[in-house]
């Protein structure tokens, strides 16, 4: 292929993706905006912090080691010492099924009326993948790994665990009250804790 | 309507770059080298259609301020001072940009299968 080509190609997008372009917003304005509300939310939440806690519950709160109480709603993938607190509201809404390395966390009752026809549509609320390579998040982002959302989670000698977002519709699009739960819990995955060996991973 | 005009601005590739017309695509286009073996490649309309689909699927995996910066520069042929302008970013934060999805572009259409 030659760079016209690509150009052709390129001039023949989908036509949301050129309208969505066509005006687009100071960019920056909106980062500091949104920079001066997380600082001013952060600042709010310390001073919080040094009203109600003692010094010992504030030296607690530094410490990364964590243990999980009992009653919290968890998944542990006891392979890889991984353990997931979960909202308390996802009760009785998920499966956790194993695909060679890989985890896939869905919705049954969504994933039962999608008509599945592959294990990674669905119902899928994200999936922790392992790639066969330790690397820094700055590594898998110089990889190019990073083309669908994700998190970084945590990576071993020779490992790297990612969790990953579904970039589809994994709904029935005709179902509304699927959307809405799907959705709800969609939300929530920015929510979940992850406990690696006990430590708690950023 | 924009559409149109794009692609009769591309059809006179050669004609602006020899006259220097338009700097900014002629820069553009060049740029989109990175991305390509430069070969020319006769593909049917349904390998078109498959390309075409597989930098549909590549955009709107995109974080959005990556994608309409690429949008502008690679399909207005915005200059990187009108993209700077718009979007409050320095130059060499969107150059860097550009450069970082080129090269991912480059890789996700070999994934796909596509011989670039």
């Amino acid at each position: 292929m030659n760079k016209k080509q690509l150009s052709e190609h390129i001039g023949n997008m989908d036509d949301r993706l050129v309208e969505q372009a066509e005006k687009i917003p100071n960019y920056r304005q909106l980062h500091h905006r949104q920079t001066t509300r997380r600082f001013i939310t952060a600042a709010a939440a310390f001073a919080l912090m040094v009203c109600s806690f003692s010094a010992g519950a504030l030296a607690f709160a530094r410490e990364t080691v964590v243990e999980v109480p009992v009653e919290q709603e968890t998944i542990t993938l006891e392979e890889i010492n991984l353990t997931l607190i979960l909202p308390d509201d996802w009760k009785g809404k998920y499966s956790v099924e194993k695909n060679g390395q890989n985890y896939i966390v869905y919705h049954p009752r969504i994933r039962e009326g999608y008509g599945t026809e592959t294990a990674f549509d669905g119902g899928i609320l994200f999936y922790i993948v392992c790639h066969e390579e330790s690397m820094m998040p700055e590594q898998f982002v110089e990889n190019g790994y990073d083309l669908v959302g994700y998190r970084y989670l945590f990576s071993t000698s020779d490992k790297t665990y990612i969790l990953y977002y579904p970039s589809d519709v994994q709904w029935n699009p005709e179902n509304p009250e699927q959307e809405t739960e799907y959705l709800g819990m969609e939300e929530e995955i920015e929510d979940i804790k992850f406990i690696v060996d006990n430590i708690l991973v950023d | 309507m924009s559409r149109i005009v794009r692609n009769l601005a591309l059809k006179k590739y050669e004609y602006i770059s020899a006259a220097k017309r338009n700097p900014a695509a002629v820069t553009s286009l060049e740029e989109l080298g990175d991305c390509v073996s430069g070969t020319d490649s006769i593909g049917t309309e349904m390998e078109k259609r498959h390309i075409e689909k597989t930098i549909d699927k590549f955009l709107w995996r995109l974080e959005e301020e990556k994608r309409n910066v690429f949008i502008r520069r690679y399909w207005y042929f915005d200059s990187i001072e009108t993209i700077c302008k718009y979007t409050g970013f320095s130059q060499s934060k969107v150059k860097s940009m550009l450069y970082e999805m080129r090269r991912k572009l480059k890789k996700y259409l070999e994934s796909e299968g596509i011989k670039v």
